[in-house]
Protein backbone atom coordinates (compact mmCIF):
# COMPACT_ATOMS: atom_id res chain seq x y z
CA UNK A 1 0.00 0.00 0.00
CA UNK A 2 2.60 2.56 1.60
CA UNK A 3 4.59 2.01 -2.06
CA UNK A 4 1.58 2.29 -4.44
CA UNK A 5 1.13 5.30 -2.52
CA UNK A 6 4.70 6.81 -3.39
CA UNK A 7 4.31 5.62 -6.73
CA UNK A 8 1.29 7.97 -7.49
CA UNK A 9 3.17 10.79 -5.46
CA UNK A 10 5.79 10.40 -8.07
CA UNK A 11 3.27 9.91 -10.97
CA UNK A 12 1.62 13.39 -9.93
CA UNK A 13 5.14 14.82 -9.42
CA UNK A 14 6.59 13.95 -13.01
CA UNK A 15 3.10 14.79 -14.09
CA UNK A 16 3.62 18.05 -12.59
CA UNK A 17 6.90 18.53 -14.27
CA UNK A 18 5.73 17.29 -18.00
CA UNK A 19 3.08 19.95 -17.99
CA UNK A 20 5.55 22.22 -17.04
CA UNK A 21 8.06 21.81 -19.65
CA UNK A 22 5.40 21.36 -22.06
CA UNK A 23 4.44 25.05 -21.90
CA UNK A 24 7.92 25.97 -21.48
CA UNK A 25 8.80 23.84 -24.55
CA UNK A 26 6.60 26.33 -26.74
CA UNK A 27 8.56 28.76 -29.05
CA UNK A 28 8.29 32.31 -27.96
CA UNK A 29 6.69 35.00 -29.90
CA UNK A 30 8.47 38.18 -31.15
CA UNK A 31 8.07 41.17 -31.92
CA UNK A 32 5.89 44.04 -29.66
CA UNK A 33 2.75 43.12 -28.13
CA UNK A 34 -0.33 44.85 -26.92
CA UNK A 35 -3.01 44.22 -24.37
CA UNK A 36 -6.92 44.89 -25.94
CA UNK A 37 -9.31 45.22 -23.23
CA UNK A 38 -12.83 44.36 -24.17
CA UNK A 39 -16.08 43.01 -22.39
CA UNK A 40 -17.50 40.15 -23.01
CA UNK A 41 -20.72 38.46 -21.42
CA UNK A 42 -20.74 41.38 -19.13
CA UNK A 43 -16.49 40.26 -18.35
CA UNK A 44 -13.77 42.45 -18.72
CA UNK A 45 -11.47 40.28 -20.31
CA UNK A 46 -7.60 41.69 -21.44
CA UNK A 47 -6.17 39.56 -24.08
CA UNK A 48 -2.54 40.29 -25.23
CA UNK A 49 -1.91 40.83 -29.45
CA UNK A 50 0.88 39.27 -30.70
CA UNK A 51 2.57 40.98 -33.62
CA UNK A 52 1.95 39.59 -36.66
CA UNK A 53 3.34 39.93 -40.02
CA UNK A 54 1.61 42.18 -42.14
CA UNK A 55 0.00 41.19 -46.28
CA UNK A 56 2.78 41.57 -48.97
CA UNK A 57 1.77 40.74 -52.57
CA UNK A 58 4.79 39.69 -54.62
CA UNK A 59 5.68 37.63 -58.19
CA UNK A 60 7.22 34.40 -57.69
CA UNK A 61 9.46 32.44 -59.85
CA UNK A 62 6.52 31.04 -62.28
CA UNK A 63 5.37 34.78 -62.91
CA UNK A 64 2.42 34.17 -60.53
CA UNK A 65 1.35 35.80 -57.50
CA UNK A 66 2.76 35.17 -54.36
CA UNK A 67 0.82 36.51 -51.22
CA UNK A 68 0.51 36.26 -47.33
CA UNK A 69 -2.69 34.62 -48.01
CA UNK A 70 -0.72 31.59 -50.16
CA UNK A 71 1.15 31.00 -46.81
CA UNK A 72 -2.21 31.23 -45.28
CA UNK A 73 -2.70 28.04 -42.15
CA UNK A 74 1.19 26.62 -42.93
CA UNK A 75 4.20 27.27 -40.95
CA UNK A 76 7.27 28.76 -43.11
CA UNK A 77 10.99 29.95 -43.59
CA UNK A 78 11.66 33.03 -45.01
CA UNK A 79 15.03 35.04 -46.16
CA UNK A 80 16.63 37.72 -48.11
CA UNK A 81 19.18 37.26 -50.58
CA UNK A 82 19.81 38.16 -54.66
CA UNK A 83 21.02 35.78 -57.19
CA UNK A 84 24.64 37.05 -57.73
CA UNK A 85 25.03 37.49 -54.24
CA UNK A 86 29.22 36.29 -54.16
CA UNK A 87 29.23 36.50 -49.75
CA UNK A 88 26.85 35.01 -47.61
CA UNK A 89 23.79 33.74 -49.98
CA UNK A 90 25.29 30.42 -51.18
CA UNK A 91 26.26 29.84 -47.80
CA UNK A 92 22.53 30.90 -46.84
CA UNK A 93 20.88 28.72 -49.82
CA UNK A 94 23.21 25.77 -49.00
CA UNK A 95 21.95 25.98 -45.61
CA UNK A 96 17.92 26.57 -46.64
CA UNK A 97 18.39 23.37 -48.85
CA UNK A 98 19.16 21.04 -46.08
CA UNK A 99 16.14 22.36 -44.52
CA UNK A 100 13.71 22.33 -47.51
CA UNK A 101 15.00 18.44 -48.15
CA UNK A 102 14.30 18.10 -44.36
CA UNK A 103 10.75 19.18 -44.57
CA UNK A 104 9.81 18.32 -48.34
CA UNK A 105 6.66 17.28 -48.89
CA UNK A 106 5.08 18.29 -45.29
CA UNK A 107 1.82 19.89 -46.24
CA UNK A 108 2.73 21.88 -42.68
CA UNK A 109 5.77 23.61 -43.94
CA UNK A 110 6.70 26.29 -46.45
CA UNK A 111 9.61 28.14 -47.60
CA UNK A 112 9.97 32.06 -49.15
CA UNK A 113 13.19 33.65 -50.61
CA UNK A 114 13.01 37.44 -51.64
CA UNK A 115 14.89 38.20 -53.89
CA UNK A 116 16.61 41.94 -53.04
CA UNK A 117 18.28 42.63 -56.36
CA UNK A 118 14.37 42.24 -58.45
CA UNK A 119 16.13 44.56 -61.70
CA UNK A 120 18.08 41.21 -62.01
CA UNK A 121 16.66 38.82 -60.28
CA UNK A 122 13.48 38.57 -62.88
CA UNK A 123 10.72 35.21 -62.69
CA UNK A 124 12.45 33.67 -65.31
CA UNK A 125 16.15 33.97 -63.56
CA UNK A 126 14.70 32.95 -60.20
CA UNK A 127 13.40 29.96 -61.71
CA UNK A 128 16.51 28.78 -63.00
CA UNK A 129 18.12 29.30 -60.08
CA UNK A 130 15.62 27.20 -58.19
CA UNK A 131 15.78 24.44 -60.39
CA UNK A 132 19.84 24.09 -60.56
CA UNK A 133 19.61 24.21 -56.30
CA UNK A 134 16.98 21.10 -56.99
CA UNK A 135 14.17 22.84 -56.18
CA UNK A 136 10.58 21.80 -57.75
CA UNK A 137 6.86 22.74 -57.36
CA UNK A 138 5.58 25.39 -55.32
CA UNK A 139 6.77 24.18 -51.41
CA UNK A 140 9.48 26.72 -52.10
CA UNK A 141 8.52 30.32 -53.31
CA UNK A 142 11.34 32.91 -54.94
CA UNK A 143 9.21 35.99 -54.23
CA UNK A 144 10.06 39.21 -56.62
CA UNK A 145 8.66 42.94 -56.53
CA UNK A 146 9.19 46.51 -56.46
CA UNK A 147 12.42 47.27 -54.48
CA UNK A 148 10.71 49.40 -52.07
CA UNK A 149 7.91 46.61 -51.29
CA UNK A 150 10.72 44.05 -50.28
CA UNK A 151 12.87 46.07 -48.10
CA UNK A 152 9.48 47.21 -46.70
CA UNK A 153 8.62 43.20 -46.11
CA UNK A 154 11.92 42.57 -44.87
CA UNK A 155 11.45 45.37 -42.03
CA UNK A 156 8.06 43.40 -40.92
CA UNK A 157 10.24 40.21 -40.27
CA UNK A 158 12.77 42.12 -37.93
CA UNK A 159 15.40 41.94 -40.68
CA UNK A 160 17.87 43.82 -42.86
CA UNK A 161 17.82 44.25 -46.47
CA UNK A 162 18.30 47.80 -48.08
CA UNK A 163 21.05 48.87 -50.47
CA UNK A 164 24.64 49.65 -49.69
CA UNK A 165 27.31 51.16 -51.64
CA UNK A 166 29.96 49.70 -49.41
CA UNK A 167 28.38 46.06 -49.42
CA UNK A 168 29.67 43.40 -52.18
CA UNK A 169 27.26 43.72 -55.10
CA UNK A 170 26.22 46.87 -53.51
CA UNK A 171 23.36 45.58 -51.23
CA UNK A 172 23.09 44.31 -47.86
CA UNK A 173 20.92 41.88 -46.07
CA UNK A 174 20.81 40.02 -42.95
CA UNK A 175 21.96 36.20 -42.70
CA UNK A 176 18.93 35.41 -40.99
CA UNK A 177 16.17 32.41 -41.29
CA UNK A 178 13.01 33.75 -40.05
CA UNK A 179 10.15 31.13 -38.44
CA UNK A 180 7.02 32.35 -38.85
CA UNK A 181 4.23 30.02 -37.45
CA UNK A 182 0.42 29.53 -39.11
CA UNK A 183 -0.81 32.80 -36.94
CA UNK A 184 1.85 34.96 -38.94
CA UNK A 185 3.66 34.94 -35.56
CA UNK A 186 7.82 35.28 -36.02
CA UNK A 187 8.82 32.37 -33.56
CA UNK A 188 12.43 32.24 -34.29
CA UNK A 189 15.08 33.90 -35.78
CA UNK A 190 18.48 31.64 -37.39
CA UNK A 191 21.77 32.50 -38.61
CA UNK A 192 21.51 31.13 -41.63
CA UNK A 193 25.00 31.19 -42.34
CA UNK A 194 25.85 28.44 -40.30
CA UNK A 195 25.23 24.75 -40.01
CA UNK A 196 24.34 25.64 -36.49
CA UNK A 197 21.71 28.19 -36.93
CA UNK A 198 20.16 25.69 -39.67
CA UNK A 199 20.26 22.71 -37.11
CA UNK A 200 18.28 24.84 -34.57
CA UNK A 201 15.93 25.95 -37.12
CA UNK A 202 14.90 22.29 -37.83
CA UNK A 203 14.92 21.40 -34.24
CA UNK A 204 12.19 24.39 -33.74
CA UNK A 205 10.19 23.48 -36.80
CA UNK A 206 10.04 19.96 -35.05
CA UNK A 207 8.89 21.78 -32.08
CA UNK A 208 5.99 24.06 -33.66
CA UNK A 209 4.88 21.47 -35.54
CA UNK A 210 4.26 19.36 -32.26
CA UNK A 211 2.88 22.47 -30.62
CA UNK A 212 -0.02 22.11 -33.78
CA UNK A 213 -0.25 18.34 -33.28
CA UNK A 214 -0.95 19.25 -29.03
CA UNK A 215 -4.10 21.51 -30.06
CA UNK B 1 91.41 10.45 -43.58
CA UNK B 2 88.48 8.09 -42.21
CA UNK B 3 87.51 10.55 -39.82
CA UNK B 4 86.91 13.32 -42.49
CA UNK B 5 84.95 10.98 -44.62
CA UNK B 6 82.78 9.91 -41.58
CA UNK B 7 82.54 13.90 -41.14
CA UNK B 8 81.77 15.21 -44.96
CA UNK B 9 78.61 12.30 -45.25
CA UNK B 10 76.94 13.48 -41.49
CA UNK B 11 77.36 17.30 -43.35
CA UNK B 12 76.19 15.90 -46.36
CA UNK B 13 73.00 13.75 -44.60
CA UNK B 14 72.78 17.06 -42.48
CA UNK B 15 72.27 19.38 -45.66
CA UNK B 16 69.56 17.07 -47.14
CA UNK B 17 68.00 16.76 -44.20
CA UNK B 18 67.36 20.46 -43.47
CA UNK B 19 66.86 20.82 -47.72
CA UNK B 20 63.63 18.18 -47.27
CA UNK B 21 62.16 20.06 -44.57
CA UNK B 22 63.08 23.08 -46.25
CA UNK B 23 60.48 22.06 -49.13
CA UNK B 24 58.20 20.09 -46.55
CA UNK B 25 58.14 23.69 -44.58
CA UNK B 26 57.95 25.72 -47.70
CA UNK B 27 54.58 22.74 -48.87
CA UNK B 28 53.20 23.24 -45.53
CA UNK B 29 53.11 27.08 -45.53
CA UNK B 30 51.39 27.04 -48.99
CA UNK B 31 49.06 24.20 -48.10
CA UNK B 32 48.06 25.79 -44.59
CA UNK B 33 47.58 29.06 -46.39
CA UNK B 34 45.81 27.75 -49.28
CA UNK B 35 43.38 26.14 -46.83
CA UNK B 36 42.72 29.68 -45.31
CA UNK B 37 42.34 31.33 -48.36
CA UNK B 38 39.88 28.65 -49.73
CA UNK B 39 37.90 28.68 -46.79
CA UNK B 40 37.42 32.72 -47.25
CA UNK B 41 37.25 32.71 -50.94
CA UNK B 42 36.17 29.52 -52.48
CA UNK B 43 34.00 27.28 -50.08
CA UNK B 44 30.74 29.62 -49.73
CA UNK B 45 29.86 27.96 -52.68
CA UNK B 46 32.26 25.56 -53.40
CA UNK B 47 31.39 24.22 -50.01
CA UNK B 48 34.35 23.44 -47.24
CA UNK B 49 34.34 19.44 -48.82
CA UNK B 50 35.15 20.93 -52.41
CA UNK B 51 31.75 19.38 -53.52
CA UNK B 52 29.84 22.07 -54.61
CA UNK B 53 25.99 22.20 -54.32
CA UNK B 54 24.00 20.55 -56.77
CA UNK B 55 23.95 22.28 -60.26
CA UNK B 56 24.19 25.49 -59.38
CA UNK B 57 28.38 25.42 -58.14
CA UNK B 58 30.44 22.79 -59.46
CA UNK B 59 32.42 20.56 -57.26
CA UNK B 60 36.10 21.01 -57.04
CA UNK B 61 36.46 17.84 -55.37
CA UNK B 62 36.79 15.08 -57.91
CA UNK B 63 36.26 16.96 -60.66
CA UNK B 64 37.45 16.36 -64.15
CA UNK B 65 38.16 20.35 -64.74
CA UNK B 66 40.99 19.80 -62.68
CA UNK B 67 42.80 18.63 -65.66
CA UNK B 68 42.81 21.96 -67.02
CA UNK B 69 45.32 23.37 -64.71
CA UNK B 70 45.81 26.38 -66.10
CA UNK B 71 42.47 27.03 -66.78
CA UNK B 72 41.95 26.75 -63.24
CA UNK B 73 44.77 29.21 -62.29
CA UNK B 74 43.11 31.36 -64.40
CA UNK B 75 40.36 31.48 -63.07
CA UNK B 76 40.72 31.81 -59.38
CA UNK B 77 41.85 35.11 -60.48
CA UNK B 78 39.84 36.37 -63.27
CA UNK B 79 36.31 34.15 -62.37
CA UNK B 80 34.71 32.90 -65.51
CA UNK B 81 32.17 33.99 -67.33
CA UNK B 82 31.35 31.46 -69.95
CA UNK B 83 29.14 27.57 -69.25
CA UNK B 84 31.55 25.41 -67.78
CA UNK B 85 31.01 21.27 -68.07
CA UNK B 86 31.94 19.11 -65.21
CA UNK B 87 31.77 15.98 -65.33
CA UNK B 88 29.48 16.25 -68.29
CA UNK B 89 27.35 18.54 -66.38
CA UNK B 90 26.88 22.13 -67.63
CA UNK B 91 27.22 24.96 -64.98
CA UNK B 92 26.48 28.32 -66.30
CA UNK B 93 26.45 30.09 -63.34
CA UNK B 94 29.41 33.01 -64.07
CA UNK B 95 32.00 33.00 -61.33
CA UNK B 96 33.15 36.19 -59.59
CA UNK B 97 36.96 37.42 -59.97
CA UNK B 98 39.04 37.73 -57.36
CA UNK B 99 41.51 40.53 -58.07
CA UNK B 100 42.19 40.97 -54.42
CA UNK B 101 44.22 37.48 -54.55
CA UNK B 102 48.09 38.19 -55.25
CA UNK B 103 50.05 35.50 -57.01
CA UNK B 104 51.33 34.07 -53.97
CA UNK B 105 47.54 33.62 -52.57
CA UNK B 106 46.54 31.78 -55.83
CA UNK B 107 49.23 29.82 -55.72
CA UNK B 108 48.58 28.41 -52.10
CA UNK B 109 45.04 27.70 -53.43
CA UNK B 110 46.21 26.12 -56.13
CA UNK B 111 48.46 23.94 -54.15
CA UNK B 112 45.64 23.30 -51.81
CA UNK B 113 43.09 22.39 -53.90
CA UNK B 114 45.54 19.90 -55.87
CA UNK B 115 47.21 18.35 -53.01
CA UNK B 116 43.96 17.69 -51.44
CA UNK B 117 41.34 16.96 -54.45
CA UNK B 118 43.99 16.48 -57.60
CA UNK B 119 46.41 13.93 -56.58
CA UNK B 120 49.37 16.09 -56.57
CA UNK B 121 52.11 15.60 -53.83
CA UNK B 122 53.82 19.14 -54.84
CA UNK B 123 53.71 22.93 -54.52
CA UNK B 124 52.32 24.89 -57.49
CA UNK B 125 55.11 27.38 -56.86
CA UNK B 126 54.34 31.71 -57.49
CA UNK B 127 56.66 31.54 -60.08
CA UNK B 128 55.06 29.34 -62.58
CA UNK B 129 51.51 30.02 -61.17
CA UNK B 130 53.16 34.07 -62.18
CA UNK B 131 53.63 32.83 -65.73
CA UNK B 132 50.31 31.62 -66.28
CA UNK B 133 48.52 34.28 -64.60
CA UNK B 134 50.84 36.54 -67.04
CA UNK B 135 49.71 34.85 -69.89
CA UNK B 136 45.63 34.86 -69.07
CA UNK B 137 45.94 38.47 -68.22
CA UNK B 138 47.62 39.65 -71.31
CA UNK B 139 44.29 37.24 -73.15
CA UNK B 140 41.80 38.57 -71.34
CA UNK B 141 42.99 42.26 -72.60
CA UNK B 142 41.05 43.27 -75.69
Amino acid sequence: MHSVLKNSVWVTVLALFAACSSSENRLPIFGERDTVTKVVDGKTVTDTVYYKIPPFQFVNQDSLPVSDKTYDGKIYVTDFFFVTCPTICPKMKTQMKRVYDKFKGNPDVMFLSHTIDPRHDTPAVLKEFASSLGVTGTQWQFATGPKEEVFKTGKSYMVVAQEDAGAPGGLLHSGHFVLVDKEKHVRGMYDGTTEEGADKLMADIDRLLAEYKKQ
Amino acid sequence: MKRVLIGLAVLFLFFQTACQSQEELKKEKYFVEGYQLYTEHCANCHQTDGKGLEALYPPINGSDYLKNKEKVICLIRFGQNEPITVNGKRFSRPMPANPQLTDIDVAAITTYIYNKWGDETVISDVKEVSRVLDVCRDQQKP
